[in-house]
């Protein structure tokens, strides 16, 4: 009776036993599938968050891009995968060259007043804005901004061989590269457009250039009148030239200046403040892109602004695309 | 004591097969209710993202082709907002918040956002010739 007992009371033991132990698993997977499913939740709760950052981000960038087609009288133009042509509009309002007209202050402050503590701007990229307001184009990296205290317009490529034309050379590469055949051939590098109102017989000072086998880079300067073109020069001048081309303008002399500095650093400026000027448009011919146009963009300068979810705790700084 | 020869005896290997089965349909039972209650939550939060797609896109073609006139808007929310959606945009450029559309193909779309249902909202800023600075916000829930 004894021996029985013993046994039944073993077998309880073991049947205690084999409970316990399927029960941990269960109860294991069931901790599992809970924690998962409410970590699941929480992700697409996160997405949604993040798609809302996401939302508001591209539309201030995008009132940045529209505030400045508003405001700054620039337009930007990519004619092939290679050309961007970027044209300020100095008549209404009328300004000087190297004037900056572009002042999203009103739109800022809108945005700090209806989105306070998740949107913020840097001050000192705004500061930069109005002080030089640059365009940054990509993939090159080239800078295109303003000097209103001197009255220059930059155009700053990242690199020269951006902009230096090594075509049918024996070498390929600057500073060694020569340029074959005759000028005419070249392409252009630069071209500048001085739109005028008025005009009395524009001439444009010729400039002692380089030859077929230097290291050149072709210029071309019109002066347009009355929607027609005045006078045009083209010129191969060395990427590391700093006499200027000069424009006798309006009965001015020199009245505006062209200025290329290395490495290959383009500076139009306007030496005389009487000068009455439409519109300076400039071409910058990349050299070697050969991808789609649509793959040229321009930015306002980096960091400008910020947005937050302190909820999540992420946060994102990005530019205004404007192109 | 026959039970007990039941139990221990020559017919132990088949008590533990019975017992190795009841434990993995008890197992993969669990599996089977916990799979279907993580679907049915992920179920119920995908239409949320969805619906705060629908409402982004919509601002964002609105903002590319800057069709911020009530004409040209009305056309584009009743071309692009799902039939099982209820759409609503608020604007604010100024002071006053009003609904500027109630819409979903019907007319039927109430003017009131509800309350004790899920709605799915998103902020947008916008730009208006001028120039003129407008927040927008957008509410979508379903039918």
């Amino acid at each position: 009776m004894v021996k029985v007992r013993n046994k039944i009371r073993k077998r309880a033991i073991l049947l205690t036993l084999a409970c316990f132990l399927l029960a941990i698993p269960i109860i294991t997977l069931s901790i599992l599938v809970y924690s998962t499913s409410m970590q699941s939740e929480n992700r697409i709760t996160e997405l949604g968050k993040l798609k809302r950052l996401d939302g508001l981000d591209y539309s201030i960038q995008m009132g940045f891009k529209k505030v400045f087609e508003l405001t700054s009288g620039i337009s930007l133009y990519t004619n092939t995968t290679r050309v961007v042509i970027i044209t300020e509009n100095l008549a209404a309002p009328r300004r000087d060259i190297g004037e900056i007209a572009f002042n999203p202050a009103n739109y800022v402050s809108f945005l700090e007043t209806k989105y306070p503590n998740q949107v913020g701007v840097r001050d000192y990229v705004l500061q930069k804005m109005s002080n030089q307001l640059p365009l940054v184009i990509m993939p090159f990296d080239s800078v295109y901004k303003h000097d209103p205290a001197n009255s220059q317009i930059i155009f700053n490529p990242e690199k020269i061989t951006d902009i230096f034309n090594c075509t049918g050379g024996v070498y390929q590469t600057y500073p060694n590269c020569r340029i074959a055949g005759s000028q005419s051939l070249w392409p252009i590098s630069y071209e500048i457009n001085i739109t005028a109102p008025t005009e009395n017989g524009a001439v444009i000072e010729a400039v002692s250039g380089c030859s077929s086998g230097d290291n050149c880079i072709n210029i071309r300067i019109n002066v347009v009148y009355n929607g027609a073109q005045q006078t045009s020069s083209t010129y191969a001048v060395f990427p590391s030239l700093t006499t200027p081309t000069n424009i006798d303008f309006q009965g001015k002399d020199n009245a505006i200046k062209v200025t290329i500095s290395s490495p290959a650093r383009l500076v139009v400026e306007e030496t005389n403040q009487n000068t009455v000027v439409d519109k300076v448009s400039i071409g910058v011919r990349y050299a070697d892109f050969k991808e789609n146009k649509e793959d040229i963009k321009v930015f306002l300068p980096d960091n400008l602004l910020f947005i937050e979810m302190e909820d999540i705790g992420i946060a994102k700084a990005s530019t205004a695309r404007i192109d | 004591m026959p039970s007990l020869k039941l139990f221990c005896g020559r017919n132990k290997g088949f008590i533990f097969t019975l017992d190795a089965t009841i434990a993995a349909m008890i197992v993969i039972s669990t599996l089977i209710v916990s799979s279907v209650y993580i679907s049915k939550s992920r179920e119920e939060a995908l239409p949320g993202l969805q619906m705060l797609n629908v409402g982004y896109d919509i601002l964002n073609l609105m903002a590319q082709k800057n069709l911020w006139n009530d004409g040209d808007a009305n056309s584009l929310i009743d071309a692009l907002v799902p039939p099982n959606y209820y759409f609503i945009i608020k604007r604010q450029c100024g002071t006053i918040d009003t609904i500027w559309y109630d819409l979903a193909k019907d007319a039927d779309t109430p003017t009131t956002i509800p309350t004790g249902e899920i709605v799915v909202t998103g902020d947008y800023a916008f730009v208006k010739s001028g120039p003129t600075y407008c927040r927008a916000r957008f509410y979508v829930w379903l039918k």
